[in-house]
């Protein structure tokens, strides 16, 4: 019975719609109540090394698609790539056949050290044409595409002089990865730097976008002025829900992630969330029909 | 050196030293609220994450020294302890050897073994478990090849050796510790030491108490002796050390995954 889930999830063809990302917390209860949810999105790092974390992503996976989302292998970073970081991926994803395998347009490492954090690029041709070839060899190690995604920002340098959805579009051209737009990042990064967040969706392409990420964020008050932070740690804010509604619109519905990091809630407040994406594809199907 | 190698290279200095944040700050658009400010929120970010990874790792440490000066001595580490992978469970090794010199840390003189025993824990959960080596595998051996025997340890294998009774401590500081809260309060140090093989065992982390000789005879295994050469260590330190009950404990435990002659 187990084997025949396992391969009837493997082999249809993934839906658009609603999941959520997978905490160490919330396994037990998901594998015991079998929650009606699209899918699930697990950071790959937690299951490097065959520990005990994989035995459980093995059996969410009898019962849900899961998409291995990166947080560590630096895709900007400017040393060389890291190999064994690239082959422990590699045998993740051949365990798990994950629908997605993402990583973040960002770096983390330089001269070896690790801030462990998703940084901001300098938005320049360099850059472009750095990164570009990074994913590139990313995609040919993996033996597959791999999407992109834009990351909250709390600063902008001076020597960017690519808007960062021209920079996003021209990566997914250049590497032909594909995009996972983070429309909570969106929202974050037009708030903090003062663009207008649907001209960002205007400018990328329709056929790139393959996964959506929602999150809630935290509002930061300094003297000089608001920061908002992606702290991943309540609930999707209400501005976000209606930029999503107009990224639905122009992107269709495709495969979206309610993403919870910090201050976990209860998982039906998660599955809540995930509901509340799941009704907006479905109305925009509704209108599309 | 290209902009965005010497760019990457100014901002991971930046996060770490005021200087070097000074010096990079022209490059940063202030946009209302200044460069040094936006600085900070990464900066903020680096130590709060890490010091999360630290605390995930090392709970019972937390709860021993308390959050506040748990999150300082954190802070210290990753200051000069940088991260070295872009895996975050690989990190903290050596941070139980840093706290024990942390202002205060002697205290509780248990301290540093008890993180040891926290990291070996979360090395063990993290670790694969390899098929164990069956005693029947080893029937082709004669007689003569057994001195010259290597035997390999599961890669979540880990041994510990303290002066104090850190078990029982990780034990009473469990979050789901059942027994009678009073004895959290009386660890009797005087109980003495422990020798330990922390050891995977499918889905659970097994500690397993060792006698003297058994813990320097899985130690010399592990570090690549054979048989012969770690039986003359244990013996060295235990002469009651039998590797004949060593030997069936530990294959019947599945402490092993492999040999070599």
């Amino acid at each position: 019975m187990t084997v025949s889930i396992r391969q009837t999830a493997r082999t249809s063809p993934f839906p658009a719609s609603a999941g959520i990302g997978l905490r160490s917390a919330h396994v037990q209860e998901i594998l015991d109540s079998r929650p009606a949810l699209g899918w699930v999105e697990a950071h790959s790092e937690n299951y490097f090394g065959r520990g005990i974390p994989r035995h459980y992503l093995e059996r969410i996976r009898r019962d849900y698609p899961v998409s291995l989302h990166g947080v560590g292998l630096s895709v900007g970073s400017t040393d060389a790539l890291d190999l064994d970081h690239l082959a422990a991926l590699r045998e993740l994803v051949a365990d798990i056949e994950p629908v997605f395998v993402s990583e973040h347009l960002s770096w983390s490492s330089v001269g070896g050290r690790y801030l462990n954090d998703l940084l901001p690029l300098p938005y320049t041709e360099e850059a472009l044409v750095h990164v570009a070839a990074r994913v590139a060899e990313i995609q040919q190690r993996l033996g597959r595409q791999i999407l992109i995604e834009n990351i909250s920002s709390y600063l902008q340098f001076e020597a960017s002089a690519i808007p960062e959805w021209e920079f996003l579009a021209e990566l997914a051209k250049r590497s032909g990865c594909a995009l996972l737009l983070d429309v909570n990042n969106i929202y974050v990064s037009a708030s903090n730097h003062g663009f207008d967040a649907h001209r960002y969706l205007q400018a990328i392409p329709v056929a790139a976008v393959r996964e959506m990420h929602l999150a809630g964020f935290t509002r930061k008050v300094f003297d000089d002025g608001d920061i908002l932070i992606d702290t991943h740690n309540r609930r999707v804010a209400p501005e976000v829900w209606r930029l999503y509604a107009a990224a639905v619109a122009r992107f269709g519905a495709v495969p979206t992630l309610i993403e919870w990091d910090s201050e976990l809630p209860a998982l039906s407040v998660l599955l809540d969330e995930a509901r509340r994406a799941q009704s907006i594809m479905e109305a925009h199907d509704a209108r599309a029909a | 050196m290209p902009a965005l190698r010497e760019l990457q290279t100014g901002f991971a200095a930046a996060m770490f030293d005021p200087e070097a944040a000074v010096r990079i700050a022209p490059g940063v658009q202030a946009q209302g609220i200044e460069s040094a400010r936006r600085l900070q929120v990464y900066r903020n970010n680096l130590f709060a994450g890490l010091t999360g990874v630290l605390a995930a790792v090392y709970p019972v440490t937390r709860r021993l020294v308390g959050e506040a000066w748990f999150d300082q001595a954190a802070r210290g580490y990753i200051a000069v302890h940088p991260s070295r992978c872009g895996d975050v469970h690989r990190y903290g090794d050596g941070f139980a050897a840093y706290i024990g010199g942390c202002p205060g840390a002697d205290a509780l003189p248990y301290l540093t073994d008890t993180a040891r025993l926290e990291w070996r824990y979360h090395c063990a959960f993290h670790a694969e478990q390899l098929p164990s080596l069956n005693i029947d595998s080893l029937r082709s051996l004669r007689q003569d090849d057994y001195p010259r025997l290597c035997l390999k340890l599961q890669p979540s294998a880990r041994l510990l050796d303290s002066a104090y009774p850190v078990l029982r401590i990780w034990q009473v500081n469990q979050a789901d510790w059942t027994g009678d809260p009073s004895d959290a309060a009386v660890v009797d140090l005087a109980e003495g030491g422990i020798r330990l093989l922390i050891l995977r065992e499918g889905l659970e982390v097994a500690f397993i108490p060792l006698g003297r000789g058994e813990h320097a005879w899985l130690q010399g295994l592990g570090r690549g002796m054979n048989l012969l050469e770690s039986q003359q260590q244990a013996a060295a330190l235990d002469p009651d050390f039998d590797l004949g009950a060593a030997l069936r404990r530990h294959l019947l435990q599945g402490v092993f995954s492999g040999w070599r002659t």
